[in-house]
């Protein structure tokens, strides 16, 4: 089976301008991502989460984004004009954050604000958007749909909220699903179950996952390919049965660090960090 | 630079160089006032503008520019006394109630709920009507009125802060009792209050203004906008300079504070 | 030698009697000189039982003694007690006052206790967390997670306490820096001669950091692990959670 291709990316570039000058954050960055599942991986402040939000458009000056070449199915996205972009966030790629508490509108119950969705990308008619909607929760595991749908943000845990995140990004339907940092914030318990269930699902619809992460370990585990990121730079790029094996030192750092019960009693191996590393906040 | 920080930097700007101009004004009132404000000239009487009173002369002929340019002295003082007065009352009955939390919370609350139903201007003129007018009354019973509102806003920022790690971490380094409350607490609770302060300035000027315009504030010969203000109202459909100078004084004055507050609550959001 | 010793430990949320229970008839020993983890969901009270000990949360029941004191509800720590026991808390966004320099945290935690040269002292204390000197004019939000850590960590080590409560220490951060954090803390243990008891909800940090490992559920410690069962906690394991 050929795999088509949904993404792809030449020579990607962020730039922040300020007052003492322009910064490049992401530099020429080249990937792509077919209907597979590719992970993106990196430390804080390599750039990751900025492509991630780069890639839908999602940013505004100071920051600037330039390309060679950014397509999605094969459309230039380069100048995409927002109302363009509107119609492409969720029905044809897919974002899902860190926090869900941070995506959904606190005032507005669950149904409300899927059925929003869907009447922002697709005709439907009322019922029809109903049962789509309750289809796509018990998809995601919310096994009470009914009573999810008349319940308030707040009222659900954060393995929940990632769900019905999920349940809203997927209900229409797109080829590409984008999650950055997806189970930072949830306890390392419930990280694999939603982890399970995004790889699931988009295998399920035959999409694309690309899964923004710093944790090696996790995407080696979920994912067929790895592009590995430093400091806005594109510095491996493996399958990733073949990470244990890498030769690139930071990958193998990145790779060994994580400790357990072998690991005990020794020193783990880190990072030889530039002298005066410091993280900016951009916010 | 962006848009957002060139209006912001302009806010902030605008506000600050009118407030500076007005300071100027104060302090260097007897070499920039043209006349002496005091100095009656009953030939020159309700004169309109020209090249000698360039804002025209009041009913007792005396200077408008020079009474405006001294009048920012009552104005600008009345201010800043009002603002010793009330921010420390303030912050010390909110941080208190905050961060005792119990019964003394609950009291202090109270008294604050009560004081803030009344209507201010009311209680200032029942203050001054009992201890007098003047500069410093008005200031007084300008204060004993606008406390509530700081108090409140101090109390939510500790209430914020008492459940966050850094107060717990000092207090387990033994930084406990007013030396916690003073330097970790307080400094919470000042980015709120700037802005607060610098908005409620604008309001006080106009409280002062009414109140000398009742003839309770500061009292005659001393110029003061607010005083200028009532004395043209008796003549103001036929020689409305009178009034309309004080008056646009005291609007630009409240500008330049409002100003100031958006400038500032701006600069503020980007700092971290 | 015990450090700490728990018996029949009951917290309430707060002061009323009405207050749910958080923990519930715990018992617990920390040996000097050991590592000591607790793992459990969220909920747990392993958080509160950290707070208790640290003399933060003072509405509780039971016997608790800490190095060799005993502990008395509703009272604040005494002096020695207070230099003895410190905490590093998860959130390094959260644990530095966001408005001081980071010269500032650390010197007044020394100047309050007397201690003298206190900017020489807070100099050491960068040092030894390997920050660079100029971190000290800088102000929390100029510093990444990692380094926020490191002051964090620099702060709790200032008064030289024996020992050391860390409430999820590497939860916020980064699998990389992380690393680093845990050599740091594992170093600095011994060099000190602290006990630790640390928090996680990650049985990997558990794995690799402690000697003995409780298992924390419904406000109770229902199972203790040793070296046997926690080396035997494998990143490679799909079942990341201890039966």
């Amino acid at each position: 089976m050929t795999q088509r291709t949904l993404l792809s990316v030449r020579n990607l570039s962020i730039r922040l301008s300020r007052p003492a000058g322009e910064r490049v954050i992401v530099d020429r960055l080249s990937f792509a991502v077919g209907a597979e599942r590719v992970a993106l991986v990196g430390e804080s402040g390599s750039g990751k989460s900025l492509t991630a939000r780069g890639l839908l458009g999602l940013l505004r000056s100071p920051l600037s984004v330039s390309a060679e070449r950014l397509e999605f199915e094969g459309r230039d996205l380069r100048a995409a004009t927002p109302s363009q972009w509107a119609a492409l966030r969720g029905s044809g790629i897919a974002l899902i954050l860190q926090d869900p508490r941070h995506a959904l509108n606190p005032v507005l119950r669950i149904g409300r604000q899927i059925d929003e969705v869907l009447r922002i990308h697709q005709r439907l008619s009322s019922g029809e958007r109903r049962d789509r909607t309750a289809e796509m929760m018990l998809a995601v595991g919310l096994r009470d749909p009914l009573r999810i749908a008349r319940a308030f943000p707040h009222e659900l845990s954060g393995g929940m909220g990632q769900r019905v995140m999920l349940a809203m990004m997927l209900v229409n339907g797109p080829r590409l699903l984008v999650a950055d940092e997806p189970t930072s914030s949830l306890d390392a318990a419930l990280r694999d179950q939603v982890l399970d269930l995004m790889v699931s699902l988009v295998e399920q619809r035959r999409m694309g996952l690309l899964l923004i992460s710093h944790d090696l370990q996790q995407v080696a585990q979920y994912c067929e390919r790895v592009l590995v990121m430093y400091r806005g730079r594109l510095v491996d790029e493996r399958r990733a049965v073949d990470l244990a094996a890498s030769d690139h030192p930071y990958t193998k750092t990145l790779w060994s660090c994580r400790p357990s019960g072998r690991t005990y009693g020794t020193q783990l191996p880190v990072l030889v960090r530039e002298a005066d590393e410091r993280a900016e906040t951009l916010s | 630079m962006s848009r957002a920080r060139l209006i912001a930097s302009t806010d902030l700007l605008l506000g600050a160089g009118l407030l500076g101009l007005a300071l100027c004004a104060a302090v260097a009132a007897p070499w920039l006032a043209p006349f002496d404000p005091l100095i009656q000239d009953m030939g020159q009487r309700l004169s309109p503008p020209t090249s000698t009173h360039l804002l025209g002369t009041d009913g007792l002929g005396r200077d408008i520019l020079s009474r405006l340019i001294y009048g920012t002295r009552p104005t600008l003082g009345l201010v800043a006394l009002v603002m010793i007065l009330t921010v420390p009352i303030g912050l010390t009955i909110g941080i208190l109630a905050g961060y005792c939390g119990g019964w003394i919370e609950r009291v202090f609350m109270g008294i604050t709920d009560v004081v803030m139903a009344f209507p201010t201007l009311v209680l200032a003129l029942a203050f001054v009507g009992v201890m007098g007018p003047g500069l410093v009354n008005s200031a007084v019973a300008l204060a004993l009125t606008g406390w509530p509102a700081y108090a409140r806003l101090a109390r939510t920022e500790t209430l914020q802060m008492r459940r966050s790690d850094y107060l717990a971490a000092a207090e387990m380094q033994g930084i406990v009792g007013v030396r916690l409350l003073w330097g970790q607490v307080m400094p919470a609770c000042v980015p709120s209050m700037r802005i607060r302060l610098a908005l409620d300035l604008a309001a006080i000027i106009l409280a002062a203004a009414g109140l000398s315009f009742l003839g309770l504030g500061i009292g005659p010969p001393t110029a003061e906008w607010g005083a200028m203000v009532a004395d043209g109202s008796k003549v103001i459909f036929d020689q409305w300079w009178v009034a309309a100078s004080p008056g646009a004084a005291i609007l630009v004055l409240s500008l330049a504070f409002n100003l100031l507050a958006d400038g500032l609550r701006d600069a503020g959001n980007r700092s971290p | 030698m015990t450090a700490i010793h728990i018996e029949g430990l009951s917290v309430r949320n707060d002061a009323q009697k009405s207050a749910r229970r958080v923990i519930d008839a715990l018992d617990l020993d920390v040996k000097a000189g050991e590592t000591f983890g607790l793992i459990g969901p969220s909920g747990c009270g392993k958080s509160t039982l950290l707070r208790v000990l640290a003399g933060i949360h003072r509405h509780w029941q039971g016997k608790v003694r800490v190095l060799d004191e005993t502990l008395v509800p509703g009272q604040r720590f005494g002096n020695a007690l207070r230099r003895n026991v410190q905490m590093v808390f998860q959130d390094p966004y959260g644990s530095l006052h966001p408005l001081h320099t980071v010269e500032r945290t650390l010197r007044e935690p020394l100047e309050v206790n007397g201690v003298a040269d206190a900017r020489a002292r807070a100099l050491k204390a960068i040092e030894e967390v390997s920050l660079p000197p100029n971190v000290l004019q800088r102000y929390p939000h100029q510093l990444s997670g990692g380094q926020r850590q490191r002051v964090a960590i620099a702060r709790a080590l200032l008064l030289r306490p024996t020992v050391l409560l860390l409430d999820e220490p590497t939860s916020a951060l980064d699998m990389s820096v992380q690393a680093e954090i845990l050599n740091l803390l594992n170093r600095l243990k011994v060099s000190h001669s602290m006990t630790y008891l640390l928090v996680s909800h990650d049985s990997q940090v558990i794995a690799h950091m402690c000697e003995r490992a409780g298992f924390m559920s419904g406000g109770r410690i229902e199972q203790i692990v040793g070296r046997d069962q926690l080396s035997q906690i494998d990143p490679d394991d799909s079942q990341r959670n201890i039966p």
